[in-house]
């Protein structure tokens, strides 16, 4: 650059500064004159400013909605099987507390189990639980749950044991009716309902009477509920009358029982 | 007569203005705003014509007095030493090297930027800076040179029609 241009240049840099320590109005004059003769313009480039810093803010938030959403729905999912598995735990803490009264009884002592599995076979109504031998499982143990009886132990391997149900084909109980004291022998049908035979014929049984075990036959203590009568009728051969049994325990939702062990003398 | 080249020169130069002026907000992060300007004054000193750089850095200058509200002047004379300034160093660094153009950048934007702070010092009745005045010079510096990086090169097509650079070094 010649040094005429130079200082040429270096008096038009200088020169509005002296024009502003001057003339101190002039600067505002331009000013206004400028943004007067460009205001559209400038309110135009203003909204269209405002619109891509809004765009952008609600791009922004957009992602960052989306991202919220995700992460709460992922903790929804969590909770949702949280509120299952609590739902499961309370449910099974109320029919755990009807176990309570026979877990304290004195003269028997019960090992609850669960059931783990259920026989598919159409003709055996049987069932797996938890516990065998080596948590003190016998065979003929009584099964019950708060309901009633549920059967007894068929047989004990180490840590399982099969459970034959009342209404097994090969289950035989002596009951007696709970209000007219009648004996007779129930015996499963591979049914809903029991049969209870050999009643005598003077009995006095009606629908509705509860049925419950008689102790004889030392399987089953005296007075386990078992069901209700719901129909009485004569056998065919005329010695004796028979009643239709509904039993308490409803067998297809069972899922916990307790064995019911007798506590040596003198404990 | 205007040559092909100076024609989209002006074109250019009009265009940036008024992208600046009107929709410079567009860029802004936060408070820092890059300054298309100066990157223009460096792109023509380093491209275009070392010569008119400080030209070209009066009269950004002044426009931007014109529609700014600080001291009348002070915009005209940074831009006009700093251009000076990047002028001579235009000289003596490698122009075609695109962190060369960001560093200079950098350095135009800081070096501009106190300047232009010395002269509102020295001259305005009521200077007024922000607190964290040399902190936001720095990250305005910074980002106009990384913008300078990529728009250098962007500039230099729209000129020349093409990526190549040999202009430069015939």
């Amino acid at each position: 650059m010649r040094p005429k241009a130079l200082v040429l240049f270096l008096v038009l840099a200088v020169l509005p500064l002296v024009i502003s320590k001057v003339a101190v109005g002039f600067p505002e004059t331009v000013r206004v004159f400028s943004y007067q003769t460009f205001k559209p313009v400038f309110q135009a480039s203003d909204f269209f400013s405002d619109q891509c810093t809004g765009l952008f803010a609600q791009t922004k938030s957009f992602l960052f909605t989306y991202r919220q959403n995700k992460e709460l729905q992922a903790r929804l999912n969590e909770l949702e099987i949280e509120v299952a598995r609590l739902k499961e735990e309370n449910k099974k803490i109320q029919r755990l507390g009807k176990f309570l009264p026979y877990l304290e009884q004195k003269s028997r002592s019960s090992l609850y189990a669960q059931i783990i599995f259920r026989s598919i076979s159409f003709w055996e109504q049987t069932a797996v639980i938890d516990k065998g031998a080596r948590h003190g499982v016998g065979k003929g143990m009584p099964v019950i749950t708060p309901e009633g009886l549920v059967g007894k132990v068929g047989s004990a391997g180490n840590s399982s044991a099969n459970v034959i149900f009342l209404t097994d084909a090969s289950s035989r109980t002596s009951v007696l009716v709970q209000e007219s004291r009648d004996i007779g022998l129930l015996c499963g049908e591979g049914k809903k309902l029991l049969r209870m035979s050999y009643i005598d014929l003077s009995a006095t049984l009606k629908i509705g009477d509860t049925i419950v075990t008689s102790g004889m036959g030392g399987v089953y203590p005296k007075g386990i509920p078992v069901g209700k009568v719901e129909m009485v009728g004569k056998d065919p051969d005329g010695l004796h009358l028979y009643a239709q049994v509904k039993p308490f325990v409803a067998f297809s939702k069972l899922e916990e029982v307790l064995c019911w062990v007798k506590k040596p003398e003198g404990r | 007569m205007l040559g092909q080249k100076a024609r989209r020169a002006v074109i250019l130069s009009l265009v940036l203005i008024f992208f600046e002026l009107f929709f410079g907000r567009v860029l802004e992060l936060g408070m820092i705003r890059p300054d298309l300007f100066l990157i223009y004054i460096v792109f023509w000193s380093f491209v275009i014509d070392r010569r008119s750089a400080p030209l070209v850095a009066l009269l950004l200058g002044f426009v931007r007095d014109v529609f700014s509200s600080g001291f009348f002047g002070a915009e005209t004379f940074s831009y006009f030493a700093a251009a000076c300034l990047i002028s001579m160093l235009s000289l003596k660094v490698e122009r075609t090297n695109i962190l060369i153009q960001g560093a200079t950048s950098f350095i135009f934007a800081l070096f501009q930027f106190w300047i232009y702070a010395l002269i509102v010092l020295l001259c305005s009745p009521s200077p007024e800076f922000p607190r964290n005045f040399f902190w936001l010079s720095f990250l305005h510096s910074l980002y106009t040179a990384f913008l300078a990086v990529w728009m250098i090169g962007a500039l230099e097509r729209c000129i020349y029609f093409r990526s190549s650079r040999a202009h430069l070094l015939a």
